[in-house]
């Protein structure tokens, strides 16, 4: 029950907003929901492969495998190596955070995860000739590096502030 | 180009089919990793249909709401530290489609006037702290992971846009000289 009770709030207080939005102007309103459904149906093909991946995986790799590779014991090469991997990738949020929640309850430490999700969704090395060519190389080059950083820093803060306070998914 | 848009809205799908192909034939070599496969794929589907509905208004809201001309406004020749604010909030809530359509609109900043650190904070925001991945994670994680994890990646963005306004300074360049085309 208790699982339930942030997606009906969700929904509602969005509702609510988007009928406020209708009320104030009709044709925005319908023009938002088209926008939304096309974004998440352009989506939806990826989204159905990585949770089927999301299945299989879980069913194939061993869980105590991946805790002494990944978990809260397994030390400092594991989080550069997915760090190092996950910046390669670009996954939009919305797709990265299933995979990082199936990731934490089988087992991987905090502080992975955390890397995975910010490295994954925030620096892409694949997008950089795209980035280069609309914003010029000094400025994609800074701000993958900075990125990288960033994500490795809070990443490994999320490691130490969220086993002390202790949070489950 | 209609017929190019369908065409790529195929391929999208002849991949699911193949990846659905693939995995039948690996079930046919274990077939009783097949049950608890589906049951853990239906479990985070079911989590993510939960919110779906939440998602695609929000998506659709703030894509109507927070347009190109409303950052135009708000940036122009904008600087210093409320356009750094700014720029984070805006990147957040415009962050509705993939994230490399957040490099036009920087660009534009950029002509517009506005400082390299705020762009520069503009597009990290897009990528790390999109309001619909939020209320995504908010979901699956839970509030402290989400929360933590929030607080400490606009701290971070806040200082990753200062430091590179730092460096660009420090070369005293400006980006268009700077710029790589040809």
């Amino acid at each position: 029950m208790n699982d339930l009770t942030f997606p009906l709030i969700i929904n509602a207080v969005i509702i609510c907003i988007w009928l406020a939005l209708f009320f104030k102007d009709k044709k925005k309103a319908i023009v938002a929901v088209s926008t939304g459904a096309k974004t998440i149906f352009s989506m939806l093909p990826f989204l159905c492969i990585i949770v089927s991946v999301i299945g299989i995986g879980s069913s194939f790799v061993d869980t105590k495998l991946m805790t002494s590779y990944l978990g809260e014991q397994s030390g400092i090469a594991g989080f550069f190596i997915v760090s190092v991997l996950s910046s390669f990738l670009q996954i939009p949020g919305i797709i990265a955070v299933p995979i990082t929640s199936a990731l934490y309850t089988s087992g991987v430490s905090v502080s992975i995860v955390a890397v995975f999700l910010a490295a994954s969704t925030m620096s892409s090395i694949f997008t950089l000739p795209l980035e280069i060519k609309y914003l010029g190389k000094k400025f994609a080059y800074t701000r993958i590096g900075l990125t990288y950083i960033l994500c490795v820093v809070v990443s490994m803060l999320m490691g130490i502030i969220v086993k002390t306070i202790g949070g489950n998914p | 180009m209609k017929a190019q848009k369908h065409h790529a809205f195929f391929r999208q799908y002849m991949y699911f089919f193949l990846f659905i192909f693939a995995s039948m034939v690996l079930f046919s070599f274990f077939p009783d990793k097949f049950l608890p496969s589906v049951h853990a794929s239906w479990n985070s589907l079911s989590q993510f249909l939960l919110i779906l509905p939440a998602v695609i208004l929000l998506i659709g809201i703030f894509s109507v709401v927070a347009t190109d001309d409303m950052v135009k406004k708000n940036f122009g020749k904008d600087t210093g530290f409320m356009g750094n604010i700014k720029a984070l909030i805006f990147g957040s809530l415009m962050s509705t489609g993939p994230f490399y359509m957040s490099f036009p609109v920087a660009r534009n900043l950029l002509e517009k006037g506005a400082s390299v650190s705020s762009v520069m904070i503009f597009v990290s925001a897009w990528d790390g702290i999109a309001i619909v991945a939020e209320l995504v994670e908010f979901h699956f994680m839970g509030p402290v992971f989400m929360v933590t994890r929030l607080v400490l990646t606009i701290l971070g963005i806040l200082i990753l846009g200062q430091v590179a306004g730092g460096i660009f300074a420090l070369s005293k360049r400006n980006i268009r000289n700077n710029d790589s085309r040809e």
